[in-house]
């Protein structure tokens, strides 16, 4: 593998593994929140063994997250010195306000985990909902950095270099407010997604009905709303992407050539030589409605830019149709969970819905990595959009495959213990009597 | 400005030099603690709601450096990328196994595992630490103007030195004594007192050894500038740093624990200034005679002063919530259920 594609599948791999702990430690701790704050009220003990399961998960996938965010830290550097040299001074600012909300995050679940019974209660919930907070805002700021390499603003590029920077222009850049609110929404479908999976399972073992019952009460609610507001988020972010990168539109769409009334294509296999795609559906004026909500509006294609400048097509649509079809999925899941509740089915109790939600729990997070890879591999040959080239920022060092196994081989065995820790304090949980 | 934010660096460094430092030392002297089980257990305990903000810290250094001086950053991240690679696996290794051994409801044969990557990492990410710090002083090489240069002479001779080996050594005594001496407090009967003050001893002798090892080399080899290295406030600074031991074994006596972790803090503190004043304003040379310093490596003033902004506001926040988070859970005994 050459040097460059070894060190982006590095990232990749790094960024990956990464996100889905990043993805649970902004969710999970509101959940807890819920649960706990619920408890204080009623004082069912469920609800406070619901509070101890889900702080035990966040604790455990924290301390991954936590490692693996530090890691990336210095992977920025290590793969990209080139980018960061230059980068850095322009969205420090974002990087350094999601470094303050982690360390208020880290500082906050150290009081939580452990001031049972030494803070007053209400304190105690307080400190939970700051966890979350910090959290979430911790994702959202790095967002921030993420969207100025999209829409890179707040600086000119005279010769090489930056001048005339302005930190916060760079912060609240244009692919900033939906790049985020897209995340926020798809990390609350994928967590609240796989652990209602989980749950289901639990209930499949048939131990600790109450207590998964419980569960998906919390949880559903979260599934519905979030993918809910998926197409509208993931409409916006269409749009907003077709008027600043249209070429990522096309290499998502798979639209090689510009033209008017553009037909949307669902599925099929392209020839990124040729530039025809078969075996897709056509939806007639579909992708132009999509972008400019005019089916007659012309839609720029990949023959509109100069061949060094255009995104692989093959991945970025790949990803895109995945995204997209798990979304359209979950929004069935919580429309027929809608009517089921209106029609007062106890469907929780039914062993095909719990084998369908066992099933999904990995989708949401499939479409989450998938929509990462649309907006990262959708942005190539660009590192910072139409400034600075990925093949131009890579590291000068040889040997990266070492260093490739090695986080490979690593993380492997983080993913593992992690998840397998969760999975016998799962069994545990499940078992327990409720104390009260 | 750029001078300010330099201070702040430096600030945070010592901090982690003493939260994380002592964390990573805390480690250390877990693997010292074989034959008191009792101790150990009560170390892990101390660590467990601590040891994340701890390390936070480190974040703090990363920032300030590509955001405020980015080409610092670079450098570090290019020549010297296998030392600071192999100090990241520590931090991934630890940081993982000291949570999964806590959290694991039922370790059995695992527990040796983690115990044993716990412990070892403990002591990779200081001795890696080591040789980073001895590379701010050798002259390295830079990159574009040595074609004729292999893997080994560009990323391995940099930093793979005998200074290096010293710095190790000593960045691993330090934070071992560091946990001692923060440990001392939490502990409750004599026996446990005496164990912990002949870890103190010994680690203090192992500071002071290497210590001096890192002045002598570094001054023989001219590694340190030897006008500054002798200035009166180097020699001061060194004498506060080696006489603060009177101090300690003052507070030890009379087992004033706070007084015992001040002094620890200002000792270390103390060689690090002098270090910071022997080597201000340079961050790294280069073996063509150029040299990156506080000035020509900053970023633009106005990142700058948002930084400094920006850290003046996040040091008031979090700095009244850890006072809060470690007067919480101190000596409290923390064993869990």
């Amino acid at each position: 593998m050459d040097h460059l594609l070894m060190a982006r599948s590095q990232m990749a791999f790094s960024l990956a593994f990464h996100i889905i702990f990043a993805a649970i430690s902004m969710v999970m701790p509101f959940l807890m929140f819920a649960a706990y704050r619920r408890y204080l009220k009623d004082r069912d003990p469920i609800d406070l063994q619901l509070t101890r399961a889900w702080m035990k998960g966040s604790a455990i996938l924290f301390a991954t997250g936590a490692v693996s965010g530090t890691a990336l830290s210095f992977q920025l550097g290590l793969l990209w010195p080139g980018f960061m040299e230059h980068a850095g001074p322009i969205f420090g600012m974002p990087f350094s306000l999601e470094g303050a909300a982690f360390f208020l995050e880290a500082i906050f679940l150290g009081l939580f985990l452990y001031g049972w019974g030494r803070i007053p209660e209400d304190r105690h919930l307080f400190f939970g909902l700051m966890v979350g907070i910090c959290g979430l805002s911790s994702g959202l700021l790095v967002i921030a950095a993420n969207g100025w390499m999209n829409a890179p603003t707040g600086f000119d590029w005279v010769n090489g270099q930056a001048e005339n920077i302005d930190p916060w222009k760079a912060m609240f850049n244009r692919a900033w407010p939906l790049q985020a609110i897209h995340m926020l929404c798809a990390s609350f479908m994928a967590v609240s997604g796989a652990a209602l999976g989980v749950h289901a399972l639990g209930l499949l073992r048939g131990k600790g009905r109450a207590f998964h019952l419980r569960a998906s009460m919390y949880l559903m609610p979260c599934l519905v709303i979030s993918s809910f507001l998926m197409p509208i988020t993931g409409d916006l972010s269409a749009k907003s992407v077709a008027k600043r990168q249209p070429e990522k539109l096309a290499a998502m769409e798979a639209h090689f050539e510009t033209g008017t009334r553009v037909p949307l294509l669902i599925g099929g296999i392209q020839n990124e030589e040729t530039g025809e795609v078969k075996y897709a559906i056509r939806i007639p004026g579909g992708l132009s409605f999509l972008a400019f909500g005019n089916f007659n509006a012309e839609v720029k294609g990949l023959d509109a830019f100069p061949e060094d400048e255009r995104p692989p097509v093959l991945v970025p649509h790949i990803a895109f149709q995945v995204m997209v079809g798990v979304g359209g999925l979950m929004l069935m899941v919580s429309i027929y969970w809608l009517v089921a509740k209106w029609k007062k089915w106890d469907l929780m109790s039914r062993r095909w819905w719990q084998w369908m939600l066992l099933g999904f729990a990995p989708l949401g997070f499939i479409a989450l990595e998938a929509g990462w890879i649309v907006t990262e591999v959708g942005r190539q040959p660009w590192v910072i959009y139409r400034i600075m080239r990925t093949a131009d920022s890579v590291t000068p060092v040889p040997g990266l495959g070492w260093n490739f196994l090695v986080i490979f081989g690593l993380y492997g065995i983080l993913g593992f213990l992690s998840f397998g820790l969760l999975w016998k304090w799962f069994v545990i949980e499940s078992e327990r009597e409720p104390e009260s | 400005m750029s001078f300010i934010t330099f201070a702040f660096l430096i600030i945070v460094i010592a901090v982690y030099a003493l939260f994380g430092g002592a964390d990573f030392g805390g480690g250390l002297l877990e693997a010292t603690l074989g034959k008191h089980p009792g101790l150990q257990k009560k170390l892990q305990a101390t660590l467990s709601p601590v040891w994340e903000a701890n390390h936070v810290w480190l974040i703090a250094v990363i920032v300030i450096l590509f955001v405020g001086f980015p080409k610092v950053y670079t450098t570090l991240c290019t020549i010297l990328y296998l030392p600071l690679s192999l100090a990241l696996l520590g931090i991934l290794l630890r940081g993982s196994f000291f949570t999964f051994r806590k959290y694991d409801p039922d370790p059995g044969k695992n527990l040796k595992i983690y115990d044993a990557v716990f412990r070892v990492s403990s002591i990779l990410t200081p001795t890696f630490f080591g040789f980073i710090v001895a590379a701010t002083l050798a002259h390295l090489p830079k990159l574009s103007t040595h074609p004729d240069y292999g893997y080994a002479d560009l990323y391995l001779r940099p930093w793979f030195t005998m200074m290096g080996l010293f710095c190790a050594i000593f960045v691993n005594a330090v934070f071992g004594y560091l946990a001692s001496v923060f440990f001392f407090g939490e502990v409750e009967t004599d026996k446990e007192r005496d164990v912990l003050k002949s870890r103190i001893r010994g680690f203090f002798i192992a500071t002071f050894l290497s210590g001096g090892g890192v002045l002598l080399w570094g001054g023989y080899h001219a590694l340190v500038t030897p006008e500054k290295f002798v200035s009166g406030f180097q020699v001061g600074a060194q004498m506060i740093a080696l006489g603060g031991i009177g101090w300690m074994v003052h507070a030890l006596k009379n087992r004033k624990a706070w007084q015992a972790r001040f002094a620890a803090g200002l000792q270390t503190v103390a060689f690090l200034t002098g270090w910071v004043h022997m080597e201000y304003p340079v961050f790294f040379r280069f073996d063509d005679g150029t040299s990156l310093t506080v000035q020509n490596a900053s970023a633009p003033y106005i990142t700058v002063l948002w930084l400094n902004i920006g850290l003046v506001i996040v040091l008031s926040l979090v700095v009244p919530l850890l006072v809060y988070l470690y007067r919480v859970f101190q000596g409290e005994g923390l064993l869990e259920k």
